[in-house]
């Protein structure tokens, strides 16, 4: 059962890293220079009680208590899904702002991972299938656009599509007015509004796939067991998919995680620019309003989200390599 | 095959081989060439960037929002100050920071990486688990929250932060190859005379190691200089002094992505690309160049190349049996 | 006429003056230059030498499966199929349905029907050569629907029980992953799959070399069996000559991308003609007989790239003279000895041979 001792492994990896992303954002604040806790309650000076103002300092690491007791609370707070108060949106907690932000950044990022994913595998193993081809014109112009930074190319599709063409709207998740809900005028507000955002991850993180499962292909295309294929006389598209893709694959996907962070980190700086209603604008905006409970909850859940899906993929892996190897 | 055999021997770099050989290797390849030489004239434009600069980038009162003219020749902003002049100075501070954050990731990737691959056992699993972690937790949010925490602490703090989100990517890689090398003779044989593990990880280890540190220092500064640009884009960055991402960040607050003042948005971008893009093509190179070992491409020419040997023996070759 | 050869029918494979290069224009290599061989029915041909000899190229090349920068720059490779059947073993719109075909004129499709159906590949390292992520099943139930149009998931397991079953593989293992094998059941398993649709010719690359002595031996001795059993030709391809001599009928020693003695397997043994052959034959034990003594080539494998001129050989051959530098020696007939070919120009009696031996 390796399979099944890959996945304890894994699983077992990402408790421990998000045991340690946890406890980081436990020690951050209290580590860090400066007196968070101050700028926070000198904005609310006469608006709060004392007991509020006492969890803003218990949060933020101001309190008579020991540093071991002061963690047992926070871990006590966290498994109750209790982030504690944001500043900005205060007296909103923590965990209501993010609710109301984190479905649209996992539906933006999680389609736009997706369509970028399939689109630049495809186009990878069409490259690698006819290289020589007019496809290897893709290569340079993709890679360009993976090197240039998400900001400047959702400044760009903003400027271009948004303001010059005036195809899509530039800024916000819908219409203002719309009220929020499974109407469809709501939806295909929705929708409109995340068509820049989405081109610009995909367009940003599509070379990514398509360079992977290019050398991925090239290698595969090599071995023996294509050759074999191509002797068996299955066709052209059998072997292209079946033999050499399929074995690609694999190495691409184990390559997932590092690419999510990368993606993860460009869609925060794209959800601001279109002033997207996602987690990374509110990351945004807690940092510009030094809301530090605000702030630490969406860094928290971001790295949960990062593992949790990673974890799918990994799962997606065990089902496609029946080796399950683990590397070192 | 004779190609095969052939290649194979041509492609393996061996690992005994000095490595000034290997770093030519690397500009060997048209890609990374163009990388460095990319790279190499933005390292220049820092260095004489502010002397060169026609204008204070601060200073305001000229002309307003203006195209590019013979007295401004990038134009100005909307507060007047002379664009090209911003990114002369801007350069200085994108590359400062990327050195200074490349330095420090350096270090620590080398000082991890290297640990772990040559102790091994205990201390390889804590470190190779501390480098995962860090490489699976997304970098920017938690820049951005350690940031959160420094604001107007100029560029230094920012500095030391990306280095500190930044030193995983180039641990791993250094884990592996020290992995490789540990079990290659002439370590071994340092071992067994009794050579003391520092010395044999800085006289043996470290300099057939820098091919891999020199490409991880390239990546780490230009990954450096990227995120310095997307923080100051944000405003999270410092906004006293002059990088590219800060002279966007006043573009975008002025709006001038919707008035079409390209002037101003497209010069600081076009650098960022640009170096990105020499990120991308030093990459290549590297890719090329490590990789050939690391694949099963690899595995299998010289499993070839064993078995072309072995052939050549029983064909008898070797007139000594 | 040896015995061996009278048994073995009409021909079957013909290559003629095929040449296949690595690389283009002046930089060009040639891996493959200028070889006749004939495959015939029932026949197996031995082609032996050292890696680089050119002799893994000429089954590429066969079977249309070079990679880039391999290229066949010249020659035919032709196929005499059996009477009534075309390349695909039904009727089909092919070229002529009488007389050979010339495998490197056939289109994509043709050639696709061809494949496997006619000539089957056996390769040296059966865990290259297995599908890691695929099923033994999966491979040769593919193979069999590739060619076999409307054949039945049921006709595919049955098919491949069959054929496991056949070559000494429990029927149960087609389930198996190629790492869940060990060498030897993998390479049975290749050799399975070689036999699905029951093809005319086997090629054989180095089958058995990366296996231990004892389960090559076992391979053998199951191809051997087989041959007998489904009475197909075989090319038969390794640089281990010692083997070759055990198994074939017929043997062809290439050198530096050509062949340079061909004979029935019994005779080579007995008395190798040329230099190169020589030199090989005397670095194995012999296989019975008297113990004599064991030598080896001198000298380093040919450097593709530069090759001297005159024979390919020469700067390792110590019977080599002045014209061995100078004229390129072709294949001849030796007088007395009609089923040989040599390409040496000692007792050349139209050269001007010292008599050294």
């Amino acid at each position: 059962m390796t399979q099944v001792r890959f996945l304890f492994r894994r699983i077992a990896f990402y408790a421990v890293t998000a045991w340690a992303a946890i406890t980081m954002n436990f020690l951050i604040p209290r580590l860090m220079p400066g007196s968070p806790a101050d700028t926070v309650l000198s904005r609310f000076k006469g608006q709060v009680s004392q007991a509020q103002v006492d969890a803003v300092k218990a949060q933020l690491g101001v309190s008579d208590k020991s540093l071991m007791s002061q963690y047992w609370t926070y871990w006590d707070n966290l498994l109750h899904g209790d982030l504690g108060v944001s500043v900005s949106y205060f007296p909103g907690r923590v965990s209501e702002v993010i609710g109301q932000g984190v479905w649209w950044t996992v539906v933006l990022i999680g389609v736009a991972t997706l369509v970028s994913f399939v689109a630049g595998t495809l186009l990878g193993v069409l490259a690698a299938w006819k290289r020589g081809s007019r496809l290897d014109a893709l290569l340079p112009v993709t890679t360009f656009f993976s090197a240039v930074p998400y900001f400047w190319i959702a400044l760009v599709s903003l400027s271009v599509f948004g303001v010059e063409l005036g195809w899509f709207p530039i800024t916000g998740g819908y219409r203002p007015e719309l009220q929020v809900g499974w109407s469809g005028e709501f939806i295909s507000s929705a929708l409109s509004h995340s068509v820049l955002p989405a081109l610009t991850i995909i367009v940003s993180s599509i070379a990514g796939w398509l360079l992977g499962m290019r050398n991925m292909m090239l290698t595969t295309i090599s071995e023996d067991y294509v050759l074999v294929a191509e002797a068996k006389g299955l066709r052209s598209r059998r072997v292209m998919l079946g033999y050499a893709a399929r074995n690609a694959l694999l190495p691409n996907i184990s390559g997932f995680a590092l690419s999510l962070g990368f993606i993860v980190s460009g869609s925060i700086v794209t959800e601001t620019v279109f002033s997207y209603p996602g987690i990374g604008f509110l990351l945004f905006n807690a940092v510009l309003n030094n809301d530090y409970p605000l702030m630490q909850g969406i860094f928290l859940i971001i790295t949960l989200m990062v593992l949790l899906a990673n974890l799918i993929v990994d799962l997606c892996y065990v089902l496609l390599d029946p080796r399950i190897r683990q590397e070192g | 095959m004779a190609a095969t055999a052939t290649l194979a021997t041509a492609t393996e770099p061996g690992g005994a081989e000095p490595p000034a050989k290997r770093r030519l290797a690397l500009l060997r390849s048209g890609k990374a060439l163009t990388g460095v030489l990319i790279f190499g004239s933005f390292v220049l434009l820092a260095v004489i960037g502010p002397y060169i600069a026609p204008d204070d980038p601060s200073k305001t009162g000229g002309p307003v929002l203006q195209s590019p003219s013979a007295d401004h020749l990038l134009g100005t902003t909307q507060s007047g100050q002379d664009v090209l002049s911003q990114i002369l100075v801007g350069a200085r501070t994108s590359m400062l920071v990327g050195f200074v954050a490349a330095t420090f990731a350096t270090a620590l990737a080398v000082l991890i990486g290297v640990t772990a691959g040559y102790l091994g056992g205990w201390a390889d699993e804590a470190l190779s688990m501390l480098t995962n972690i860090f490489l699976v937790i997304p970098a920017l949010p938690l820049t951005i929250v350690l940031t959160g925490y420094l604001k107007d602490g100029g560029w230094f703090p920012i500095a030391v932060v990306i280095s500190v989100t930044g030193w995983a990517f180039g641990a791993r890689l250094l884990r592996a190859q020290t992995l490789s090398l540990r079990n290659r003779d002439y370590i071994k044989a340092a071992r067994a005379v009794g050579e003391r593990p520092w010395r044999i990880i800085t006289v043996e280890l470290v300099p057939n190691l820098g091919a891999i540190i020199i490409s991880g220092f390239l990546f780490t500064f230009i990954f450096a200089i990227l995120t310095e640009a997307s923080l100051s884009f944000l405003g999270l960055g410092s906004l006293t002094t002059w990088s590219w991402g800060t002279t966007l960040y006043w573009a975008q607050n002025s709006s001038a992505f919707t008035t079409g003042s390209w002037w101003w948005y497209v010069p600081p971008g076009l650098c960022i690309a640009l170096v990105g893009a020499s990120l991308s093509l030093i990459n290549f190179g590297a890719d090329e160049l490590l990789n050939p070992r690391l694949s099963p491409a690899a595995r299998r020419a010289k499993r070839k190349e064993r078995r072309a040997a072995a052939a050549a023996a029983a064909a008898g070759k070797d007139g000594v049996r | 006429m040896s015995p061996v050869a009278s048994a073995v029918g009409a021909p079957l494979l013909e290559i003629r003056g095929l040449t296949v290069d690595y690389g283009e224009g002046p930089g060009a290599v040639h891996a493959v230059d200028n070889v006749d061989l004939v495959l015939h029915r029932s026949e197996t041909l031995g082609l032996a030498g050292e890696s680089g000899s050119g002799k893994s190229t000429l089954a590429h090349a066969v079977t249309r499966l070079l990679r880039p920068p391999g290229t066949i720059t010249g020659g035919q490779v032709l196929y005499h199929r059996r009477e009534g059947k075309d390349a695909a073993g039904h009727v089909s719109d092919g070229p002529a349905r009488s007389g050979p075909v010339n495998v490197l004129d056939m289109t994509r499709p043709e050639l696709r029907a061809f494949r496997w159906e006619e000539i089957a590949i056996v390769f040296q390292s059966a865990m290259n050569a297995l599908n890691p992520v695929h099923t033994v099943l999966a491979q040769i139930a593919d193979t069999l629907k590739a060619h076999r149009p409307g054949i039945t998931r049921a006709e595919c397991r049955e098919r491949a029980a069959h054929l496991l079953t056949t070559v000494g593989v429990p029927a149960a293992r087609m389930s198996a992953y190629a790492h869940e094998l060990s060498g030897g059941m993998r390479q049975r398993v290749m050799i399975a799959m070689a036999l699905a649709l029951d093809p005319e010719i086997l090629v054989l690359d180095e089958p058995t070399t990366a296996l231990d002595v004892v389960v090559q031996r076992e391979v053998l001795a199951e191809l051997v069996r087989l041959r007998e059993e489904f009475g197909f030709s075989v090319l038969f391809i390794t640089h281990d000559l010692s083997l070759l001599l055990e198994v074939a009928d017929r043997v062809a020693i290439m050198y530096a991308g050509r062949v340079i003695e061909s004979a029935p397997a019994e005779e080579v043994y007995r008395d190798p003609v040329h230099p190169y052959t020589r030199g090989l034959v005397a670095s194995f034990p012999p296989l019975r007989g008297p113990r004599r003594e064991l030598a080896g080539i001198g000298g380093s494998p040919p450097d593709l790239r530069a090759l001297p001129p005159g024979c390919a050989f020469s700067p390792r051959c110590r019977h080599a003279f002045d014209r061995c530098t100078r004229d390129l020696p072709l294949l001849r007939r030796p007088a007395g000895a009609p089923e040989r070919l040599v390409a040496c120009h000692l007792d050349d009696p139209n050269g001007s041979a010292d008599d050294e031996r």
